[in-house]
């Protein structure tokens, strides 16, 4: 019987998972998924991995994921080497698509803040030279973004599945309101809390409001968002401008200011 | 002709319903929500819940056929049988709207069939309307759709017998003929040809408090729009063909492959899902496909209220 | 019957077109009428809604051009390639309706396809209709679909072929300019039937010509493009103004669909 799946000889596609400046909490995620991942693997050459392998090639890769952002000169120079050597770069994670957590640095001023985390700049690296920090996309063509802070699994397993298959992948673009109610979550914003699930992209199956805690907005914002009424509605929960705007600096300050947000 | 009985037997009336099935009713916790009755689950009988009764029959998300080496089959149905206390004559008339869909002549949707056939649905009348925001008594509810309707009164509760898998139920109970009343709401919305209002500016001010949500489609008691998509493992092309609940207001719900999107605009596709509850459906099918149930505003973020808009401002 | 699950069927031919066309002939013996469609399924990718291209109860033949996962699983199946199929779906073509009458067929680009299917249909029913007009405009001489056909069409029928630029080899001589400038330019009767599928732009500017020519609203008939995933009138997602494009369409009036402001 023929099927459109009848398999051909092939050669497996190769795979990296590199990290530049980051918490590695991004990897961490894929390197979990464990049984999973181990069927993937049947399907898929892991060819570096430098969490995991003690060896590790250089491209060309076929698939490279990146978590992380650009805070070096060093993270610029492998992140442009990836991009030269990868058929497809994977944005993978927050920082890497949106700045998170390091790209407050954007809003502040440097010194100060490097002097809070590096007392007299001793705890700093011999040798590195610091960049603004920026989220990948700012110095290099990404293929596909997939925030979160961490991601999820199976926003990883959907993507490798969908390039397996020969697909353009789908990426979940869907607010968080939408799992949230799917669930039967009592809402929070309606409950006068601080949430800002209408604005922020899911996929993460509503994990916060889940657990009875406002979403943060760890996956950074929806493209097609109406800010100024979210902002309204927080407000009308007591919540200050400058408490919210704070929230929004915290996972993805640049994308919101690229949509209309003055958080400066 | 229907049947009585008396306030004091109704809590054991509930409990016999376990022996003939699932069986499902309103519980308050944080909320209220349809859940399978468990021991020391107080069945709720003044809230309606705040998820419809339409997830027994289509849930958020299932396969609707299994892919194997690379070729769809049907699943198996295996649907236990349920039986549903205390679903407001809202929910229950969404039912009814849904069946002209998912029952067309045409093209059967055979899993909702089999789960119609296989649910005893038994509706409480509402004596109040459960929030300010009902307006089912301008929505021309009809007394369809349950098998067996419990209509409170001062001593007893008449129950409107529909069907014989209703009846069943009730056999060992007293006969009463009784017209009950239809529940009947402050809120009102006017009934109004909507075709003539089409025009951005009519909607303006509704859109600019939408967020896109998505939450008045979700728990609409009839909405229910879908997504069709694939999921199978690479290695043993095998996995699933799903169904997921979709929503108008996502931009993503008009993309042809290509890219063009055909509601590109919010007001657009806040306009559309309006005009299908409240005229496309009417155009078709002479019934609104809304029941007034009011979810769509108590849940909206922004308390969006269209009844008062069109009321007020289409004119 | 599960409605969402399709049957098996052979594919006898795989015909690369042009450049991104490509005609998969299928042993079938679904038959939709002119300008009906069938949901392609390729288990894994997903579905896709088909125009059928040819009008004949042992053969289906559905023009595919790359524009999304399941079009381009479909160019990747071969000769004696299996393919699941559900339908015919959609109203199609009034073709008894328009009995006794002219027909017009404007067509732009992989829009020709479906438009295919009245020719076959009319081959089979020259005595019920009078002259067929044939107005289909390409990108460039290479995009030209059903090359090989032209020539016994020009027998029996009006041909009028054009193409926006002249790039590589002519072979019919299509003169360079749009759809419409060779409708402008020919007679048409005024109590014809125009049946027209292409670009949303195309079907506009014809629509001023035909108008111009003395045609009403009600002799133009459009196929519309919509979003159509369960093809059975539920999911809603081809739904403009009410209408379900995949039961009450795709074929609308244009007096239907003027001014669809979404």
């Amino acid at each position: 019987m023929n099927n459109p799946f009848k398999k051909e000889e092939k050669i497996k596609p190769k795979v990296a998972i590199h990290s530049i400046t980051g918490c590695a909490g991004c990897q961490l995620v894929i390197y979990f998924i464990k049984d999973k991942l181990l069927e993937l693997l049947g399907e898929i050459d892991l060819v570096a991995a430098p969490m995991i392998k003690g060896k590790n090639d250089e491209g060309p890769y076929d698939l490279c994921f990146v978590e992380g952002l650009v805070a070096s000169e060093e993270d610029l120079e492998h992140l442009k080497k990836w991009r030269e050597q990868s058929k497809v770069l994977v944005a993978w994670g927050t920082c890497a698509t949106h700045g998170n957590v390091p790209g407050i640095k954007i809003f502040m001023d440097e010194k100060t803040v490097e002097a809070a985390v590096y007392k007299n700049r001793t705890g700093l690296k011999k040798g590195l030279k610091p960049l603004t920090p920026t989220p990948i996309e700012e110095h290099v063509k990404v293929d596909f973004s997939i925030s979160g802070c961490p991601p999820e699994e199976i926003e990883f397993l959907r993507l490798v599945k969908h390039l397996l298959l020969q697909m353009n992948p789908v990426i979940y673009n869907e607010p968080v309101c939408v799992e949230c109610t799917k669930r039967e979550i009592k809402c929070l914003l309606e409950d006068g809390k601080e949430c800002l699930g209408p604005l922020i992209r899911g996929g993460c199956d509503a994990l916060c409001p889940g657990v009875n805690h406002g979403c943060t907005g760890c996956h950074g914002p929806l493209e097609s968002v109406n800010i100024p009424q979210v902002m309204k509605l927080l407000e009308a929960n007591g919540i200050s401008e400058k408490l919210v705007k704070q929230r929004l600096q915290k996972y993805a300050g640049l994308k919101f200011e690229k949509l209309g947000v003055k958080l400066k | 002709m229907g049947k009585v009985l008396e306030k004091e037997g109704l809590h054991n009336f509930i409990l016999s319903l376990q022996k003939h099935g699932l069986l499902i009713a309103p519980v308050t916790t944080d909320m209220t929500r349809f859940k399978v009755l468990e021991a020391g689950d107080k069945v709720e009988l003044n809230n309606n819940p705040f998820f419809p009764l339409k997830k027994y029959f289509l849930p958020n998300e299932e396969p609707v056929l299994k892919i194997k080496n690379g070729l769809t089959k049907e699943p198996k149905l295996k649907e236990p049988k349920k039986i549903i206390f205390g679903a407001r004559l809202c929910d229950i008339n969404g039912l009814a709207i849904l069946d002209k869909l998912y029952l067309d002549q045409r093209f059967v949707d055979e899993t909702y069939k089999k789960r119609r056939e296989n649910t005893t649905v038994i509706g409480l009348n509402c004596l109040n309307p459960p929030s300010e925001n009902c307006f089912c008594g301008s929505m021309g509810l009809q007394k369809e759709g349950y098998d067996l309707l419990f209509h409170e009164r001062e001593l007893d509760y008449y129950i409107d017998v529909l069907t014989k898998k209703g009846a069943k139920l009730v056999k060992h109970l007293r006969s009463e003929e009784f017209d009950f009343p239809l529940p009947k709401t402050d809120k009102k919305l006017d009934p109004k040809d909507l075709w003539p209002f089409m025009a951005d500016k009519f909607w303006e001010k509704d859109n600019d408090l939408c967020v896109s949500c998505q939450r008045c489609t979700i728990l609409c008691p009839t909405c229910f729009c879908f997504d069709l998509h694939d999921d199978v493992n690479p290695a043993t092309k095998s996995g699933d063909r799903l169904r997921t609940i979709d929503s108008c207001h996502s931009p993503d719900f008009t993309q042809v492959a290509g890219g063009h999107v055909f509601r590109a605009k919010r007001l657009q596709r806040y306009r559309h899902r309006v005009m299908h509850k409240l005229q496309f459906f009417k155009d078709k099918f002479d019934r609104s496909m809304c029941t007034g149930c009011g979810r769509c505003i108590d849940y909206c973020h922004s308390k969006i209220d269209f009844v008062k808009t069109i009321n007020e401002d289409f004119k | 019957m599960n409605i969402y699950n399709s049957k098996q069927y052979k594919i006898l031919d795989v015909i690369k077109q042009t450049g991104d066309n490509t005609l998969l002939r299928i042993k079938c013996d679904l038959n939709p009428m002119p300008g009906q469609f069938v949901n392609v399924s390729i288990p894994g990718i997903g579905e896709a809604p088909i125009s059928s291209a040819s009008y004949n109860d042992k053969l289906l033949d559905l023009n595919v051009r790359i524009v999304g996962n399941v079009t381009k699983a479909m160019t990747q199946l071969k000769k004696g390639d299996e393919i699941g199929l559900r339908g015919p779906y959609g109203n199609g073509f009034p073709m008894k309706e328009l009995k006794g009458k002219d027909l017009v067929l404007v067509g732009g680009g992989c829009g020709v396809a479906p438009l295919r299917g009245i020719i076959e249909y009319v081959d089979l029913h020259w005595k019920d209709y009078k002259d067929v007009y044939m107005f289909f405009g390409y990108r460039t001489p290479g995009d030209i679909l059903f090359k090989d056909e032209i020539s016994g069409w020009n027998d029996k029928y009006k041909v009028f072929l054009s193409v926006d630029q002249e790039v590589g080899a002519n072979p019919f001589n299509c003169p360079v300019g749009f759809v419409t400038d060779n409708l402008k330019e020919n007679k048409v009767p005024s109590n014809a039937v125009a049946l027209m599928c292409g670009p949303p732009i195309m079907m506009t500017k014809t629509t001023e010509i035909l108008k111009e020519k003395g045609l009403t609203e009600k002799q133009l008939y459009v196929s519309l493009e919509r979003h159509m995933k369960c093809c059975t009138g539920k999911c809603g997602h081809c739904m403009v103004h009410g209408q379900y494009v995949c039961l009450d369409g795709p074929v609308f009036t244009y007096d239907e669909v003027k001014n669809l402001d979404e």
